[in-house]
């Protein structure tokens, strides 16, 4: 690839990774789990450096069904963990591509997240990993990895996707 | 405090039970500072000089074992200046060597011979208990559960867990070689709620059809839109497990025992999360369990379906799905669940893996379940700290819970009866001089 197709691609995987922040923060979650692929994972470890998400504890593990549920409980009206609302804002930058291989695109993120509800704010901030396929009209997400930089403390219960 | 045992009636309890630092304070010392508690795993702690950091209450302590392989239960402060001795979380050394001025101690808490502080006085006498880590008197392990006491008598452990200690020998004999590992690290999640509420919820049977609707609504959604004929996986079974009817809950058993224990029966019927499980990772686990323990043996065990078990003061333990979980209270309105999950020893490494997908799923601080659970604790905690209204109501079903054979009672699964239990539990111990 020339070094343009290199820059064409970047700004391609920016411009996804800034969609799937603005459906996050504008409480679109089922359009954003539909951006997943039919086998795509949202994997929050729970260890830095995590290898394996089935023998040990993560803080999210979803498939694309999970996900499906996952959506639908935070659109729902009695979610008392989503009583007021949380109000988020994701900020996304560094974006770099490690590799590509073929149709399958690997780039790296820095995430910060603010989250506002019940009169407090916390901030997250996170390396977020994706695993892309080029499909029709963009991308689908085969993995997103979000490490948190506080991934082992001690947490308070999480409702919206990072 | 001479008016504790006013704060607890048949069928109420004083707000303050929930919201004083005193009474906190008081019982650190007299729940957690007194009775058996649980302080970690001796698969955690499987060879001599190995350590792990744990807690009992407020108290900070180190579970060792020591050269001889008995298990210690050693504060977790310097007999010098108070440092914190060990700082990560597990280790394994010949001694604990504080890191502050390089006190070493060995580990039954005695201050190791060859590493003499020098400069105190010629007549100091370094074997004094002064000098050494302050250990829990009473030590014991069942089932490689490690408990510790910090009253120099009192019931032995198996007289205090009693009946409930059926859970701790079903989780156990669960495995086809009878024993557990903590594996899989721990999930470390907070709330800002009294400790008590967590284990009054963890077998009320009332709650789920309310607070878990957004979760039952969800799965039961989701299932309805996958094309037909689609697999549910174990997850979503579990969540919409909790939408069954008032009736259905009350068709559950409920009981509690002497001393605070509770347990209440098993509500998933559903495919996998059947106490028979059709699933081809349950059968070849069920086969290598009738090699070893026989078929008849091997339905009693399997068949033991429960859900949470609650050792008191604060265990909850969910035998089947192989979870086990701490409530650590840290302040009168914070505290901390650790949850773990065991490895069945013996049993396919598929076991674990549901094991540990039930925990990242249902026990997580994502988890579509204990958030709204949490949210509740935290929202009646900030109602209980203020206002005039005294008197917080347990009055479901008193009265109507009936002997077992044993040194329990049951009733049926909508009773306020484990909650009264472990207040009751809670209020004899607070009084005890």
């Amino acid at each position: 690839m020339s070094k343009l197709d290199d820059l064409i691609l970047i700004r391609a995987v920016e411009e996804f990774l800034f969609f799937e922040a603005r459906l996050l923060d504008g409480r679109e979650f089922q359009a954003w789990a539909e951006l997943f692929a039919d086998d795509g994972i949202y994997w929050v470890p729970m260890r830095e450096g995590q290898e394996d998400p089935l023998t040990e504890h993560s803080i999210f593990y979803d498939d694309k069904d999970l996900l499906d549920v996952r959506v639908r409980r935070l659109l729902h009206p009695d979610t008392l963990a989503q009583i007021p609302a949380s109000r988020t804002r994701h900020v996304v930058g560094n974006v770099v591509l490690d590799e590509t291989d073929g149709d399958e695109i690997h780039a790296r993120s820095n995430l910060v997240m603010f989250e506002y509800r019940r009169d407090e704010q916390r901030v997250f901030g996170a390396e977020v990993q994706h695993r892309l396929h080029r499909v029709e009209d963009g991308f689908e997400i085969v993995l997103r990895r979000v490490d948190l930089v506080n991934c082992e403390a001690v947490h308070g219960y999480m409702s919206v996707p990072f | 405090m001479d008016s504790i045992e006013k704060l607890v009636e048949p069928s109420r309890v004083h707000r303050r039970v929930y919201t004083d630092p005193d009474i906190f304070d008081l019982e650190m010392d007299r729940i957690f500072g007194r009775i058996w508690v649980f302080v970690g795993h001796e698969s955690q702690v499987p060879e001599p000089g190995d350590w792990i950091r744990g807690r009992m209450g407020t108290r900070q302590v180190i579970v060792t074992r020591d050269a001889d392989g008995k298990l210690n239960v050693l504060d977790n402060r310097c007999a010098h200046r108070g440092m914190q001795v060990c700082l990560k979380e597990s280790g394994h050394s010949r001694t604990l060597v504080c890191p502050y001025h390089g006190w070493a101690f060995r580990h039954d808490g005695a201050l190791a011979g060859d590493s003499a502080p020098r400069g105190y006085a010629k007549s100091a006498d370094l074997t004094d208990p002064a000098f050494a880590l302050k250990s829990a008197p009473r030590v014991e392990s069942y089932r490689g559960f490690i408990f510790a006491s910090m009253a120099e008598d009192g019931p032995g452990l198996p007289d205090f867990l009693c009946d409930i200690a059926a859970a701790l020998d079903n989780v156990a004999d669960r495995s086809p070689e009878g024993e557990v590992e903590f594996a899989g690290g721990v999930v470390r999640q907070e709330f800002a709620g009294n400790w008590k509420m967590h284990m009054e919820n963890a077998c009320d049977l009332v709650h789920p059809g309310f607070v878990h609707a957004s979760a039952v609504d969800a799965s039961r959604d989701h299932i309805a839109a996958a094309p037909p004929g689609s697999a549910t996986q174990q997850a979503i079974q579990m969540f919409t497990g909790n939408g069954i009817s008032l009736e259905e809950w009350d068709a559950l058993g409920v009981y509690g025992f002497e001393n605070g224990h509770c347990y209440m029966d098993g509500f998933y019927r559903d495919g996998m999360l059947d106490p028979g499980m059709a699933d081809p990772s349950f059968v070849r686990y069920r086969e290598i369990m009738v090699d070893r323990y026989g078929e008849e043996r091997t339905r009693e065990i399997l068949g033991r379906d429960t859900f949470n078990n609650l050792i008191y003061p604060n265990i909850s333990i969910n035998t089947r799905f192989q979870q086990f979980r701490v409530i650590q209270p840290i302040a009168v309105d914070r505290t901390h669940i650790h949850s773990y999950s065991l490895r069945l020893k013996g049993a396919p490494e598929e076991m674990f893996k549901i094991s540990v997908r039930f925990v990242s799923t249902a026990n997580s601080p994502s988890s579509p379940i204990s958030s709204d659970d949490f949210a509740i604790f935290e929202s009646v905690q900030s109602a209980l700290a203020n206002g005039d209204r005294e008197w917080v109501d347990f009055s479901r079903r008193l009265g109507d819970e009936a002997p077992m054979g044993n040194s329990g009672v049951r009733d049926n699964g909508t009773s306020e009866l484990p909650m009264r239990t472990q207040l009751n539990a809670w209020r004899n111990l607070m009084c005890a001089s």
